[in-house]
């Protein structure tokens, strides 16, 4: 047994509550027998042992116990309270949310479009502060009918603003066209709401058009051609679209860039109340020659001019090559007529003449060398050879060169055709493409090869039928095709009977039903006069006609249809003019959308006139012209405006001519749309020749072109057909209806609310099942209907999982689709196909070639320290000679010269010392817009004058002869003695 | 019996045969005052989480999992509930409620054993409510170590050592006030 030494007094509590292992209690034990202190402790441990174990335990009461009980069992009570509550709580909201859900069913279910259908034509891009018109359409379609009468209200929203464009009510084709003023709003992106007050609910249909502002830029400049160290006097003229109203206070931006594509100035101003805006541009002496590029940019338009810079000297006087004919048939004697005449008036005589005729501008057929007469004229006969233009067409150029006694040599060409087909037969169907059943207009036309026209016999086999071109050329004759295709033999005579031409020509005829005539009762119109449309087919289907300027509908009009024929007459709108197309469609029984556009051109009303006098009809050398300028309406009336004046020798044009005066053309006419027209006939809106409106209707019948729509579901009516208006003409951008997006919406949201509520009853589903669980789970005695309702749950809650997951997958997949289908089924756009096309490309016209070659002359230098010619003439002197020193090729240049209120501006003019004429070009634009221009000649002569000859540039230490010469006003010239 | 166990009877409980938790109630309600008691020193607050405890027995019934030993259990429930008192009880506590003497004493040993009684209360308040649990669970209600380590949530070493140093409290503090 182990007796430790060590006092275990610590030990003996550890000991009597068992803490301590067995050895180690052992040991305490042996110790404490051995050991009277830790016996003590030992004993005094037992003694606390004892008074511990002595206090008494408490004794639960049975108040106690029972209250125990008493709660527990409230508790119980509680808690099944709480069950219950929530348990029909959770019923009732279970019960209102199937009632909830079934109502909601029935409201997706019952959901539907309302019949009405809006339909909007016109153009998604409109010119802010313009005129523009709508058409738009209201029908029932669940009765199938129009709806008129209707009151419609076309509003504009965005960026906070507001403004009713247009309130009407439907006519009896439930049809409306307002015409409308769109407001001055900042570019941008804008709602255009067109609410219809439809019984119940209002139709509205509401698409985003886009506000912009469009200029058109005409930039001038005072010459075509610059030398280095000179500079360029650029003006703009800018208008706004498509009313041609001066664009003010718009920053222009000019820049000047070089055959390199460098640029080599930039200058930004405003523009005048009159939109104009001028700078000038000085070139460097030092610069690169070619084609330099000119431009000014307002806004986003920006408008190009080319300029040439070369070395040069301007001539003293020019050529004028003259052939006596348009053109030539081989073997024909061609008569050219050369004529010399110096800038100052007079002409270049006895004066050595070379002339060439080239063919194509290479071959060298023969030359020419002969003289001047007295007259500065001389004329020369060349026989045309046999072996030309055997196969097509070919031409010659004539290119004569003179050279006057002071050694200065000027060239001048011109071309004419030669052709063994002088005349041509130009067909023409009024509306393009002729129809069946109804009395169609054919025009003739009879033209030479240089585009004159030919007063001529012409035959048509079909027709059995002569007729007889007036002085412009044209015949017409009348027609009722019943087949599809004619072939036309047309023959030409002359008056001795001579076949001088013949023509055979293709007619293809539509039938009536699918096709119509559109026939305008002229082809060019004066601003504010009466259009009557007429159009001829088949049926009762009424034709809608839009004008469009630029891409912009400016009026709407329909020709109501009454056994096949309609006519319609209105006025056209002051703002409505210049090259204008007329989009006419309608949509025949079956369905098929047809229709046919064609240009007129409508002159601009009032365009002003100048009308500008010099105080002399010449001037002397650095003398000062006073030049008065008078504005006038076409009236008489006078008007305020402001001119543009510019004054260049006349001798700048011959180095690259320029044509003057054509702002009016420039603003209002559409050479694309025209080209047809430019095609068959040198037209102009100036050219007024007499007897010309059956002429201008011909020839603007060329423009005519015809469109069919064929599309699914034919056998529509036209009242019905929700793709009536599906972009006609190619330049309806806006063309809406509010159904088919109504549909759509009404199916999305229909969709996405079944597949909603889909989700909702297997929530409910599950719900209730999970209540039912619960609740059989706090009343467990219900132990069958707990099983049979976990089997339940057990076995519905999978497949109700797999429903659902299922139909939200066939719910978006669906979705998807449907949101393809209405990517894939917008309102169709028409693509412009052209049925035929009568334009002949192959009649080419009179075309004058101006050739320029280099030329050697002299400019004026001041000689100081000179002879007084008079001296050497011999005439007596009565002051010192003056000395020439100013040269400049432009005189004047104002780009803005602001009449009084009675149109009147006068304007000094410090005269330079060139002897020469100056060729003065006016052009005007009112404070509205009109536009006008003119030229006048400005002679500056005295009656002697000494002119040299220098050449365009000298190297150091070059020998250099100065030839010179002296003009008198008597006819004979005294060459002077050469250097 | 094993129809009488403690374990069986709890089992039955759970099956939600109420009336068995009487029986229950009645077996164990005694120590388990006087364990409250001694943990929290108060009568009224002792009596309060008796019925606690015997509410949260009930409602946790279905958590017991026979033949797991019920008494650990049960006192492991106390536990937790003292715990929680504990944790909210204010700052200033009720004075503990002298144990009556029995009536058979003579006045002179009422006075004493009260007083002792006191003593002893007084010097299980001083310790840890850790090593309080184990002391009273050891010397009150008789439970092993491992037992006392289960109720208390601790290893048995743990536990021993918690009565080790809750004897050395009790020890220094009855020395001085027994005269011993």
């Amino acid at each position: 047994m182990a007796v430790t030494n060590e006092h275990v007094a610590d030990l003996v509590d550890d000991y009597l509550h068992a803490l301590l292992s067995p050895g180690r209690a052992a040991e305490v034990e042996n110790h404490c027998t051995v050991c009277p202190t830790c016996q003590a402790a030992l004993d005094e441990a037992r003694r606390r042992r004892a008074v511990l174990q002595a206090v008494p335990p408490s004794e639960a009461s049975g108040q106690l116990l029972t209250g125990t009980l008493r709660r527990i069992s409230e508790h119980d009570q509680k808690r099944r309270r709480r069950r219950t509550r929530f348990f029909v709580g959770s019923l009732a909201a279970l019960a209102a949310s199937a009632l909830l859900l079934i109502g909601a069913q029935i409201y997706y279910h019952r959901l539907q479009a309302t019949p009405y259908d809006l339909v909007v034509l016109g153009q998604r891009n409109l010119l802010a502060a313009t005129n523009s018109s709508l058409r738009i359409r209201l029908m029932d379609r669940a009765r199938n009918t129009t709806l008129a009468g209707v009151p419609v209200v076309v509003e504009l929203r965005g960026n906070g603003r507001s403004a009713e464009l247009a309130r009407f009510d439907t006519d009896a084709q439930g049809v409306g066209q307002p015409r409308f003023r769109l407001p001055d709003w900042p570019d941008g992106e804008y709602g255009l709401v067109v609410t219809a007050q439809t019984p119940g609910n209002a139709e509205i249909l509401a698409r985003s058009i886009r506000l912009t502002r469009s200029w058109k830029l005409m930039l001038t400049s005072d010459k075509p051609v610059y030398q280095p160290g000179q500079t360029i006097r650029i003006r703009t003229l800018a208008l706004r679209q498509p009313d041609l109203r001066p664009v003010a206070e718009q920053k222009a931006v000019f820049t000047l860039t070089d055959p390199k594509g460098n640029i080599l100035f930039k200058h930004a101003g405003p523009t005048s109340a009159y939109g104009i805006v001028s700078t000038d541009c000085p070139l460097a002496k030092e610069i690169a020659e070619g084609a330099y590029t000119l431009a000014c940019k307002i806004g986003d338009t920006e408008s190009r001019l080319r300029v040439e810079v070369q070395k040069y000297v301007l001539p003293k006087f020019q050529v004028d090559v003259r052939p006596n004919r348009a053109f030539y048939q081989p073997k024909d004697t061609a008569r050219i007529t050369v004529q010399a005449d110096y800038f100052f008036g007079k002409p270049v005589a006895d004066a050595p003449v070379e002339m060439e005729v080239r063919q194509d501008r290479a071959q060298v057929l023969q030359r020419f060398s002969v003289r001047t007469d007295a007259k500065g004229s001389q004329t020369i006969d060349y026989t045309i050879p046999d072996e030309l233009a055997k196969v097509g067409d070919t031409r010659l150029s004539f290119v004569a060169s003179v050279t006057d006694n002071a050694g200065q040599k000027q060239t001048r060409g011109v071309e004419r055709a030669v052709t063994r087909q002088p005349v041509r037969i130009e067909v023409l169907p009024e509306n393009g493409k002729l129809v069946q059943g109804v009395p169609n207009i054919v025009y003739l036309l009879a033209t030479r090869a240089d585009g004159t026209p030919v007063k001529t016999r012409l035959e048509i086999d079909v027709l059995n039928e002569v007729v007889e071109t007036d002085a412009n050329g044209l015949a017409s004759c009348e027609m009722t095709p019943q087949a599809a295709e004619y072939r036309w033999t047309i023959v030409a005579r002359d008056a001795e009977g001579k076949v001088i031409a013949q023509r055979d020509v293709s007619l293809f005829a539509g039938p009536a039903r699918h096709d119509f005539l559109l026939r305008t009762d002229r082809g060019i119109y004066e601003s504010g006069q009466t259009m009557t449309l007429t159009a001829d087919g088949d049926g009762d289907e009424p034709v809608f006609v839009d004008f469009l300027k630029g891409e912009q509908t400016l009026l709407s009009e329909t020709i109501a249809m009454n056994d096949g024929h309609g006519s319609s007459a209105f006025d056209l709108p002051p703002d409505l003019f210049g090259t204008v197309r007329v989009c006419a469609y309608r949509l025949d029984s079956d369905g098929v959308l047809l229709s046919k556009t064609r240009v007129v051109y409508i002159r601009p009303a009032g365009q002003l006139k100048i009308a500008p006098k010099l105080d002399q009809e010449q001037y002397r050398p650095g003398r000062r012209a006073h030049l008065d300028l008078t504005l006038t309406d076409a009236d008489g009336k006078p008007t305020p405006g402001a001119i543009s004046l510019a004054g260049v020798d006349e001798a700048v044009f011959s180095v690259l001519p320029q044509r003057p005066g054509v702002e009016t053309a420039f603003y209002t006419l559409e050479r694309q749309l025209l080209q047809p027209v430019y095609a068959l006939y040198p037209w102009s809106p100036e050219r007024k020749a007499a007897d010309a409106g059956r002429l201008e209707q011909a020839l603007f019948a060329a423009t005519t072109r015809g469109q069919e729509q064929k599309r699914p579901g034919r056998n529509q009516d036209w009242r019905t057909d929700t793709n009536a208006f599906a972009n006609p003409s190619g330049s309806h951008t806006l063309a809406e209806s509010s159904l088919p997006a109504k549909v759509r919406d009404i199916q999305h949201t229909q969709q996405n609310g079944e597949n909603r509520l889909r989700i909702a009853w297997g929530v409910l589903i599950l719900a209730t099942l999970g209540l039912g669980y619960v609740t059989l789970w706090c009343f467990p005695r219900l132990k069958v209907v707990l099983i049979l309702h976990a089997a339940a749950f057990l076995v519905v809650t999978p497949l109700l999982l797999l429903f659902i997951v299922l139909e939200v997958g066939i719910g978006a997949g669906a979705k998807e689709s449907a949101s393809m289908n209405t990517a894939a089924s917008p309102v169709p756009g028409g693509t412009f196909r052209s049925d035929f096309d009568l334009t002949n490309t192959d009649l080419r016209m009179d075309e004058q070639v101006q050739l320029n070659f280099n030329v050697d002359r002299i400019e004026d230098v001041s000689v100081p320290g000179a002879v007084d010619p008079s001296a050497v003439m011999g005439i007596p002197s009565a002051a010192a000679p003056r000395i020439r020193k100013a040269f400049p090729e432009t005189l004047m240049w104002t780009p803005q010269l602001v009449t009084d209120d009675k149109g009147h501006a006068h304007l000094d003019i410090e005269l330079a010392d060139s002897i020469t004429t100056w060729r003065v070009s006016a052009s005007v634009v009112a404070a509205d817009g009109r536009l006008g221009a003119t030229q006048l000649p400005l002679k500056v002569f005295q009656p002697f004058f000494v002119d040299l000859n220098l050449p365009v540039s000298l190297t150091r230490n070059d020998e250099v002869s100065v030839p010179s010469s002296s003009t008198t006003t008597s006819t004979s010239r005294r060459p002077s003695p050469s250097n | 019996m094993e129809h009488e166990r403690d374990e069986y009877l709890m089992a039955r409980v759970g099956r939600d045969q109420p009336e068995l938790l009487e029986k229950l109630l009645r077996r164990h309600a005694s120590p388990l005052l006087t364990f409250i008691q001694r943990m929290v020193g108060d009568h009224h607050r002792g009596e309060e989480l008796f019925q606690e405890v015997f509410l949260a027995l009930w409602i946790k019934r279905r958590q017991y999992q026979y033949p797991r030993p019920f008494k650990p259990w049960l006192y492991a429930i106390a536990l937790n509930k003292c715990r929680a008192w504990f944790r909210n009880r204010s700052a200033t506590t009720i004075p503990l409620t002298l144990e009556e003497a029995s009536i058979d004493a003579s006045p002179a040993d009422v006075v004493i054993a009260t007083e002792t009684a006191g003593l002893v209360n007084r010097a299980i308040k001083q310790l840890p409510h850790q090593q309080r649990a184990v002391v009273v669970l050891r010397i009150w209600e008789g439970l092993t170590y491992a037992q006392i380590a289960e109720v208390v949530g601790c290893t048995e070493p743990t536990a021993r050592s918690h009565m080790h140093h809750g004897l050395a409290t009790l020890r220094k503090h009855l020395e001085l006030r027994l005269n011993m």
